[in-house]
């Protein structure tokens, strides 16, 4: 699902399979490493609260909002069988 | 661990847009204090949204202005458009600055006289002066411009029934090389009718011509426009003053000077794209001094310079108060201020500055007010830091027209305060109540028997 992404540290992503590119900001970037790593979309907003600092309410929120965003680009669209 | 510090997380597709090589580049801007005082302490004092003006900014646009155009030529008068900005407190510096008064209907008229500003101060125009407006305007002295035939003959009419002969003056419109050309306020020049109009107005004997005005569009950006106005109005008052003895003692060129907003569909920005009030000085001045009046016979020059005065002297304060993603993709913001009072919205690009700026990707934005209408956008696109509920933005320039122009509608209209010279803020409009809104309707009795839960 992820193998097309290209992810730079500075936040700059490039979809292989698109072709379309993307800038992420600091935490955006850390989310989608994570996921691109094998994380699961539920552990988001620990791993969120380990490394930033923000509330629950507010990780909880932003990490759904984030994770519909991906979705609703097509970046983390699964592939056509 | 120390943790980072926190932005909510973000993500923006690039998109190929068409480069413009004439916009103001994307950039950080913020405004936190208007003439050294905190937004926000404004905010937190007098609530939001709310109009902010600045004494010092009105007061220095007025004497740049009045500099520009008295240095070039000996009898300048401005004269303060009401329609513009009439709340009583901005008036009052206009005219402690030797401003006159320009009103368009009885309602402005009344407006001016009530701040003490006599009759022959006050320039009446407009497209229709009531029968009684007209005979005490005349009266007192104003200096009536008459638009068309009837209100010349409803003048002479008046003059005969007071047995006085009155000084009156025509509108006059006239092709200048602009578009759109206005010709719908007074007499055209071009095809004779504005001279017929004054030959006509003296073998009446009941008139006489004073003054020729004209009105030739607004937010104008071609100074030389304003040159063929100026030099067809001088060649209209020599052939009057040929034709009938009698010269003319001014010339009214009227508003319309482009104020530094940006136009919607303008590329470049209206710092940029408008012309210096030098410009504009500079066009009409020379114009005037070319055509050859004697002397003793040069017409005051009168302006009725509105907009370019006063529009940067404005300010909205305002706060966010919703954060969105639109289906499309791009981010948008409710903030507390709508287009029912920021009318300006609907031809200017205004600016929208956050008071303070955490950091974090800068995104372009749609910035909706709060009303429940679809039209309610005060900027289709700006780029914006992320921003939290609560945080205060500044949009100006938005000092013209809003507070004449603004809607009860759906929200009631906020509170105007003014920042003086020396600092102090003082408010000149009290916020709107319910029953400001509704002590002028009556139910009829038979309506308001029942109540809605019986």
């Amino acid at each position: 699902m992820y193998e097309n992404l290209a992810l730079s540290e500075n936040g700059f992503l490039f979809d292989g399979r698109t072709g379309a590119t993307y800038s992420l900001n600091k935490s955006g970037t850390f989310l989608l490493k994570q996921l691109i790593e094998g994380a699961r979309p539920e552990a988001l907003k620990e791993k969120l609260i380990e490394s930033f600092d923000v509330d629950e309410a507010t990780a909880a929120r932003d990490v759904e909002q984030f994770l519909f965003r991906l979705k609703d680009l097509r970046v983390t669209e699964e592939d056509e069988a | 661990m120390t943790k980072q510090a926190y932005e909510k997380p973000t993500i923006i597709k690039h998109t190929g847009g068409l480069a413009n090589k004439f916009g103001r580049g994307i950039s950080r801007r913020t405004l936190s204090r208007i003439d050294g005082i905190p937004v926000t302490s404004l905010i937190e004092e007098h609530g939001s949204p709310l109009f902010v003006f600045s004494e010092h900014r009105i007061r220095q646009r007025y004497r740049e202005a009045y500099r520009a155009f008295s240095l070039r030529y000996p009898k300048v008068q401005f004269s303060w458009s009401y329609k513009t900005n009439y709340l009583d407190a901005i008036c009052r510096i206009y005219h402690d600055e030797g401003s006159w008064a320009e009103v368009v209907s009885e309602m402005e008229y009344e407006m001016a006289r009530r701040l003490g500003i006599p009759g022959d101060k006050i320039l009446f125009n407009g497209p229709y002066k009531p029968k009684p407006a007209l005979a005490r305007a005349l009266d007192e002295g104003a200096k009536v411009h008459l638009d068309h035939y009837e209100e010349l003959y409803q003048a002479e009419q008046i003059a005969k029934e007071h047995g006085k002969k009155y000084p009156v003056s025509i509108r006059v419109n006239m092709d200048t090389g602009i578009h759109p050309r206005w010709d719908r306020f007074g007499f055209n020049y071009d095809n004779g009718e504005a001279l017929d109009a004054a030959l006509r107005l003296h073998t009446g004997g009941h008139l006489y011509l004073d003054g020729l005005h004209c009105h030739i569009g607004t937010f104008i950006l071609e100074p030389d426009a304003y040159r063929q106005a100026a030099s067809k109005l001088a060649a209209l008052a020599k052939e009057v003053r040929n034709k009938t003895g009698m010269p003319i003692s001014y010339i009214d060129v009227g508003g319309g000077f482009a104020s530094r907003s940006t136009l919607h569909e303008q590329y470049a920005p209206g710092t940029d794209s408008s012309p210096p009030i030098d410009d504009y000085a500079e066009a009409v001045t020379s114009a005037l001094l070319e055509a050859g009046f004697g002397a003793d016979e040069m017409p005051t020059l009168m302006l009725e310079t509105g907009r370019a005065l006063i529009d940067d002297a404005g300010f909205m304060l305002t706060r966010v108060v919703g954060n969105k993603r639109l289906a499309d993709g791009r981010r948008a913001m409710v903030i507390d201020a709508g287009v029912n009072v920021l009318f300006t919205s609907f031809w200017y690009r205004h600016d929208v500055l956050p008071v303070i700026d955490r950091g974090g990707m800068l995104e372009e934005t749609v910035v909706y007010g709060p009303l429940c209408m679809n039209i309610d956008i005060v900027r289709p696109s700006v780029h914006l830091p992320p921003l939290e509920v609560d945080d205060a933005l500044v949009i100006r320039p938005v000092g013209a027209y809003n507070v004449t122009q603004w809607m009860q509608f759906i929200r009631l209209r906020p509170k105007v305060v003014l920042i003086g010279t020396e600092g102090q803020v003082d408010l000149i409009r009290e916020a709107e109540t319910v029953d400001t809104i509704k002590h002028l309707e009556k139910t009829p009795p038979r309506l308001s028997a029942r109540s809605a839960d019986e």
